[in-house]
């Protein structure tokens, strides 16, 4: 029986032997593209009103997938679209190949809020790189100046790129043995926060929340839930891909854990055991969480060709471009210095 | 550490894990032996905070799975100030025993390792999980071919040997040619429902292979010798009492197990039910299945086999649930005693009319809401005191009284009021005698599938995407009053006649 509680992990052997750093592409690349590839999910998936679970499911699919295939194989651009591709099928939100071509086109041209700015042209405004990431600056549209042609995609660009997009996918869906089974910890954090009886609305309103620490309004609650949610979703850029290697118990626990201290939620002695989370692994889990914010990181652009430029624009950020002959241009560069 | 410890990530399931399991033990061990001295002493701490909390986790995990193995002598120490919540997990430690904080860090070092796994299950009394690993598809060239069993529309499923274990096994060869979308959605589901529906009466996905073309996939499932359908055909007395009553017991208690896993199948037929030498029947075929939600979601009416399709269905809902497969159980229920299926309709209104025969016309009180389905609205159903309550006494002559009360729970018009596969099992027609026949004691036969191929059933088949067709008509009742039996032919073409038994 498939339980929700288990997911496909990683082996140890299948973590130290990266496929990609076999295939030459240095360990500070790797976890860059992968990073990459997590944003432009994400980006996409809110851009094409996705829910989460489909965006999350897609991210986890790419990180297994690379635990087996290179990335000098499989280039970044298919693989995440056909991970998205093949996610929107598996939870049942089906989307079309042209759709996903546009919006991952538009999201790798000048006109995306992903694009540096000081690459753009001078005519253009910039955006401001906001606290909450690029990502929700993509989903507002742009204003009239942006010229749809940078991101028109050609019939020939779009029949090329769909065909590599579905083989992709079969090469995926290959790669994993065809075990599709991503089970999520946001429910679990849910159903968690619900028995630990911090979200209950109806007990009346403390007098002073301050000396209990429980949330005493809807708000709070709410507040709660979303940053428990927010802390998981962040978690899923992670360079340390805990997604493969802890269980979706044991990732609700740790965002439960580092939610309710932001709030100041008191939550009962050795709660995470309830739910048989060691303290190691909520630590671990707890240190990985709070290593940096990955997927709404506001200083990370990324360009489909180009060159890997860092510290850009007096330390605003670094460059990605995800395109394969501009990963291979920086693997020679690398390993000529 | 002692060598017995087992492996979190021992997957007691899958044989094949057993070497790499091994692998990995071997490796923990060398890693371990030059800790244990010092780990001891933290173990001995650790047991102690578990007895201690052993009496409040267990409440929490009454039908969460199986236990960790615990291989721990308790002791009576009080359990040890590191279990203090009061600092957070990273910290540093709020303990004066030097052991235990070495052998802590010691510990969060290993897992903020990428070898966060390398951990000992010994330690406590949580719970562990099994985790599969991701590993790719295995070829299909693992695979000798011997003979076809059949071929529909959804692929080929043929007799297959596995080389290196000699084991026959059931290989299923997707059609993907035509597909210009990548990997069916359909498929997708059949794999991933099929996985999670691991039961006995479910049959067992082995693995999914593939060939050298990214085209070639097939389903690996256990080689079952009979399936139901023919196995009625070809028997010369129907299953007795005792014998239906262990069949559907299985049957819903695979189908339960589906339920609670979110998972409809939508084609339950006797043709999908395969059946082995020992007594057993396993659900096969999930080409239809799908999980659900709760509330549902507008879904596709165009689902499971005619003769066994429910009302709901066939009145256009577009929103179901597991009722559906319910009533084709109640189906099942009736063609094994009958050994014929039980509505044998030639189109969707020749469906409804048979099925209303028999259980009568829906009044408003009985399934209220049933006129305002789509297709209802454009059919007309002859109403008299004649043509409502159902006729399943004077069908089933035989049939006990518990039983008849079952099969009209199973066949209930309403979905709502339907029963569930989990109610159904508790129901006092499995408690009357006879009392079910253990599985050992089943007849065997000689297996159609085994040597040559599985004749052409003569019965529809599931239904292809398209459209959902717009019923209009007139719905006569011929078993119920000659009166209508001419205006069914009028607008079907297919005449038929109710033997009233």
């Amino acid at each position: 029986m498939v339980s929700i509680f288990t997911a496909p992990l990683a082996t140890p052997a299948q973590l130290s032997t990266s496929p990609s750093q076999l295939a030459g592409i240095p360990e500070a690349l790797e976890q860059k593209l992968r990073l990459v590839a997590c944003r432009l999910i994400q980006a996409a998936g809110i851009l094409m009103e996705l829910p989460q679970p489909t965006i999350s499911t897609a991210i986890i699919l790419l990180q297994r997938y690379y635990l087996t295939t290179p990335l000098t194989t499989s280039p970044l651009l298919p693989t995440s679209l056909a991970s998205l591709y093949l996610s929107s099928k598996l939870t049942e939100h089906p989307q079309k190949p042209r759709d996903l071509i546009n919006i991952f086109k538009y999201l790798l041209s000048p006109a995306s809020p992903l694009h540096p700015p000081h690459l753009r042209k001078p005519t253009r405004e910039p955006p401001e790189p906001s606290e909450e990431g690029g990502e929700k600056e993509a989903g507002k549209v742009k204003k009239k100046e942006t010229n749809r042609n940078e991101y028109y995609v050609s019939e020939g660009d779009y029949t090329a790129l769909r065909s590599l997009l579905l083989s992709t996918e079969a090469r995926i869906l290959r790669a994993l043995g065809f075990n599709t089974t991503v089970n999520l910890p946001y429910t679990l954090a849910f159903n968690y926060l619900q028995s630990l009886g911090v979200l209950t609305h109806n007990s009346p309103p403390q007098p002073d929340p301050a000396a209990t620490g429980s949330p005493s309004n809807p708000r709070q609650h709410q507040k709660l839930v979303s940053t428990t949610f927010a802390y998981l979703t962040d978690l899923l850029a992670s360079p340390s891909q805990v997604y493969l290697t802890h269980h979706p118990h044991e990732l609700a626990v740790a965002g439960i854990y580092l939610a309710a201290r932001d709030h100041g939620v008191k939550l009962p002695e050795r709660w995470w055991e309830v739910w048989d989370v060691e303290r190691e692994t909520l630590g671990f889990l707890v240190v990985v969480m709070r290593g940096g914010t990955y997927l709404g990181n506001s200083k990370l652009w990324i360009i489909e060709e180009g060159g890997f430029e860092e510290g850009i624009d007096g330390g605003t950020g670094e460059v990605v471009p995800v395109g394969a002959e501009s990963v291979l241009r920086e693997m020679e560069r690398l390993r000529a210095l | 550490m002692s060598s017995k410890h087992k492996s979190r990530w021992d997957n007691e399931d899958a044989a094949e894990d057993a070497a790499e399991a091994a692998r990995r033990k071997a490796e923990k061990e060398a890693k371990k032996a030059a800790k244990l001295e010092k780990a001891r002493k933290a173990e001995e701490q650790a047991a102690a905070a578990a007895a201690a909390r052993r009496r409040h986790e267990e409440e929490h995990h009454e039908d969460e799975g199986r236990h960790a193995q615990n291989s721990l002598t308790i002791s009576d120490e009080p359990p040890s100030k590191r279990r203090k919540v009061s600092a957070e997990p990273d910290d540093g430690d709020n303990t004066n025993n030097d052991d235990v904080a070495a052998a802590k860090k010691r510990r969060q070092h290993a897992s903020s390792a990428t070898t966060a796994q390398e951990k000992d299950a010994g330690e406590s009394r949580l719970l562990r999980f099994p985790a599969p690993e991701i590993k790719p598809c295995n070829s299909v060239d693992d695979y000798e071919p011997l003979n076809r069993i059949e071929e529909g529309s959804y692929g080929i499923v043929s007799r297959a040997r596995h080389l290196a274990s000699g084991e026959v096994v059931a290989l299923k060869k997707l059609k993907l040619e035509g597909e210009t979308d990548g990997f069916p959605i359909t498929s997708l589901r059949e794999i991933q429902t099929l996985m999670a529906a691991r039961h006995a009466n479910v049959v067992n996905l082995r693995e999914v292979v593939v060939g050298e073309q990214l085209n070639q996939v097939y389903i690996v499932m256990d080689f079952i010798e009979h399936d139901l359908k023919t196995l009625l055909d070809d028997m010369p007395e129907p299953f007795l009492q005792s014998e239906v009553k262990t069949l559907m017991i299985q049957l819903l208690s695979a189908t339960a197990t589906m339920h609670t896993n979110w998972i409809m199948h939508r084609d339950l037929k006797t043709s999908n039910l395969l059946m082995n030498n020992r007594g057993q029947i396993k659900v096969a075929d999930f080409g239809l299945a799908r999980y659900f939600g709760d509330p549902c979601l507008p879904l596709t009416q165009l689902v499971v086999t005619l003769w066994y399709r429910s009302p709901e269905l066939l009145l256009g809902a577009q929103k179901y649930g597991t009722a559906i497969d319910v009533w084709s159980i109640g189906c099942i229920f009736a063609e094994l005693i009958l050994k014929e299926p039980l509505f044998q309709g030639k189109s969707e209104i020749d469906q409804l009319s048979k099925i209303f025969e028999l259980m009568g016309v829906p009044t408003d009180e009985e399934w209220p809401g049933w006129r305002r389905l789509p297709n209802s609205k454009s059919l007309r159903f002859p109403r008299t005191k004649q043509t409502t309550g159902h006729l399943l006494r004077s069908k089933f002559p035989l049939l006990t009284t518990n039983g008849v009360s079952l099969l009209s729970s199973l066949l209930s018009l309403d979905p709502s009021k339907r029963i569930t596969a989990e109610e159904a099992l508790k129901h006092p027609y499995f408690r009357d005698d006879p009392k079910p026949k253990s599985e050992a004691m089943f007849p065997t036969f000689p297996s159609k599938a085994g040597q040559e191929k599985r004749r052409r059933l003569n019965s529809p088949s599931a239904p292809m995407r398209g459209d959902a067709p717009q019923l209009f008509g007139e719905v006569g009742l011929a078993g119920r009053s000659g009166l209508f039996a001419g205006l069914d032919e009028e607008e079907v073409g297919g005449g038929f006649s109710l033997k009233v038994h």
